[in-house]
């Protein structure tokens, strides 16, 4: 029985020996395997984790260039905007010069259109790049241009206007003359007389209208007077109007006799004259006339009693008064505001002043025309006025009637006439030397009158005077 | 001298100082007339033309025509000028005496004795 134990049980040890040789070789085999498959699991990881890190990588590079190329579109498309902006923006600017800046200067630089300033830039970024200097030289441009014209057109039309208006001035001033011989000629009020007078006045006011031409043309007034006195440049002002009957200037001892030099005179009444037209247009009544004395010379006050002038007449009024500029034929707006372009030329050119901001006591205006003392005259001497009366003496034939008691009083008018005191020596005869004057309507006796003429032509033999001709009635 | 004061001649139109009249007042007026001047008469409130005939007349009298040739006026104007100064009173006017009124002996003998020797 044991036997087959034995055996069984060396069998089964053979068995088991068998198989535990079979299971360690199988272990180890197994182990080996493990370790092979842990170091190919490891190398696996490894190489899993290296194409992870390389996919990162490479997402990461590629995220980058996708986040650089985003921006490089955006700074392109920026810049596009830009260069569209500048472009709507240069366009805008050329629009804007086309259809603001430049009709705004041709507004006030061609038409003469007042208040209006040539707009600058639409877009102030534009400002100092090169658009806005090219812009700038074709507003220049347009502007010399114009002007350019304006002084070829005014000389051109000045010069004409002076020539016409010189000529047309002799003839008026020989027309004046003429009436004013024609009047010494008949000394009696007749009918004659006042036609002459009724002439006269048409005609000094055409001189004046012609002046006032001249003088916005850039001329002198035309006239070279001696020095006067204000008494005579109110008066000769005052006769150069129409309505001159309402104007009133009554003597002031100390003003009256106050000598303007000759050079102002007539630029000074003319100035006056165009004081005494607007004060007599605008109010109905009386305008006063005085003369003063400031601290720096004399002045002519023009009131008068009419509506005043509004703030924007009284700066416009300023503002013409302070315009020294030749006047442009072709941009004087009306004949009627010519007056104060008139006066300002005057003063511009003479150095005497004209301020009518002042409110009259009377209501109205009151213009105030200031002669500085250097603007004073002397007058002529004694002599001169000596000659001057011997002159008109003569010429008005009054020679043979001067002795007169006044005559001899009148230490003026003494000196100049000796020669006719000696030959006429009875002060109370002054009219003996009338050969035939008034003498024959107040006596009726034909024998006196015959006697007294010919006493009267006995005694001055050769006389000379045409005056003793029955003119009278 | 005379061309500088000419040219005073004509600065002030003869209708201004006569106010557009060339018809005086008084028909009286001649350009022989003497005036003479109120000294106690008030200047002021004168038209400066009526002051400057007065101013002439004031040392005694003058006679229209001299006035005239004086102040440089037509004879027309002095005349309206006067007739007003002479209304307001300011002047006097005096025509002087018809000459025949004024006989003078000596002068009389002389042509009597100048006839007989023709």
């Amino acid at each position: 029985m044991i036997e087959p134990l034995v055996t069984t049980a060396t069998l089964l040890g053979g068995g088991f020996a068998a198989s535990a040789a079979g299971l360690v070789a199988q272990t180890r085999a197994k182990r080996a395997a493990n370790a092979r498959a842990g170091q190919l699991e490891d190398r696996l990881r490894a190489a899993e984790h290296s194409v992870t890190v390389r996919t990162g990588e490479l997402e990461e590079r590629a995220r980058a260039a996708e986040r650089a190329a985003g921006v490089r579109t955006g700074e392109l498309e920026e810049r596009l905007r830009e260069a569209q902006q500048h472009a709507a923006a240069l366009s805008a600017e050329i629009e804007h010069l086309a259809t603001v800046r430049l009709p705004a200067l041709v507004d006030t630089q061609a038409r003469g259109h007042r208040g209006i300033t040539v707009p600058g830039l639409k877009d102030e970024a534009l400002k100092g790049m090169p658009v806005d200097d090219h812009h700038q030289t074709v507003l220049d441009l347009c502007t010399e241009a114009i002007g350019l014209t304006r002084e070829t057109i005014g000389l051109a039309a000045r010069s004409s206007v002076r020539d016409l208006v010189d000529e047309a001035q002799t003839y008026l001033v020989r027309c004046q003359l003429a009436v004013i011989d024609e009047m010494n000629k008949v000394p009696e009020a007749t009918a004659f007389q006042q036609g002459l007078m009724n002439i006269d006045h048409p005609l000094t006011r055409s001189v004046h209208t012609l002046q006032r031409l001249r003088i916005l043309a850039g001329s002198w007034p035309g006239l070279q007077r001696a020095d006067c006195t204000f008494a005579e440049i109110v008066e000769s002002a005052r006769g150069r109007i129409d309505p001159y009957l309402r104007v009133h200037y009554t003597h002031e001892p100390i003003s009256g006799g106050v000598w303007v030099e000759g050079r102002v005179v007539e630029p000074v009444t003319i100035a006056l004259t165009e004081l005494l037209s607007n004060a007599t247009s605008y109010s109905d009544g009386k305008v006063l006339v005085e003369v003063q004395q400031t601290q720096t010379g004399w002045v002519i006050v023009v009131d008068d009693s009419g509506l005043n002038m509004s703030p924007q007449q009284r700066s416009e009024a300023e503002r013409l008064l302070s315009q020294q500029t030749v006047l442009d034929v072709t941009t004087v707006p009306d004949t009627l505001s010519l007056g104060f372009p008139v006066i300002g030329r005057l003063m511009a050119a003479y150095g005497f002043r004209v301020d009518v901001s002042s409110t009259s006591p009377y209501g109205g205006v009151r213009a105030v025309l200031h002669v500085p003392r250097e603007l004073l005259g002397t007058g002529p001497t004694q002599e001169e006025q000596e000659a001057e009366r011997r002159e008109a003496r003569a010429a008005m034939g009054v020679s043979a009637l001067t002795e007169t008691p006044a005559a001899e009083t009148r230490p003026d008018s003494s000196r100049g006439l000796p020669q006719r005191r000696r030959r006429t020596p009875r002060t109370a005869d002054p009219a003996a030397g009338r050969a035939g004057g008034p003498a024959p309507q107040e006596d009726p006796e034909a024998f006196s009158e015959g006697f007294a003429g010919l006493a009267a032509a006995i005694r001055d033999g050769e006389d000379q005077h045409p005056e003793g001709e029955p003119t009278d009635d | 001298m005379t061309p500088r004061g000419r040219r005073r001649t004509g600065m002030v139109r003869p209708y201004t100082p006569a106010e557009g009249h060339a018809a005086p007042t008084r028909r009286s007026l001649d350009l022989a007339t003497i005036l003479i001047a109120d000294r106690d008469m008030p200047l002021h409130g004168l038209s400066p033309h009526a002051y400057r005939v007065m101013e002439h007349c004031l040392p005694g009298a003058l006679s229209v025509a001299e006035v005239s040739a004086d102040l440089q006026l037509p004879g027309a104007v002095t005349k309206v000028l006067a007739a007003h100064l002479v209304d307001s009173g300011h002047l006097i006017a005096r025509n002087p005496a018809p000459a025949a009124q004024k006989h003078d002996r000596a002068l009389l003998e002389r042509i009597l004795n100048a006839l007989q020797q023709l």
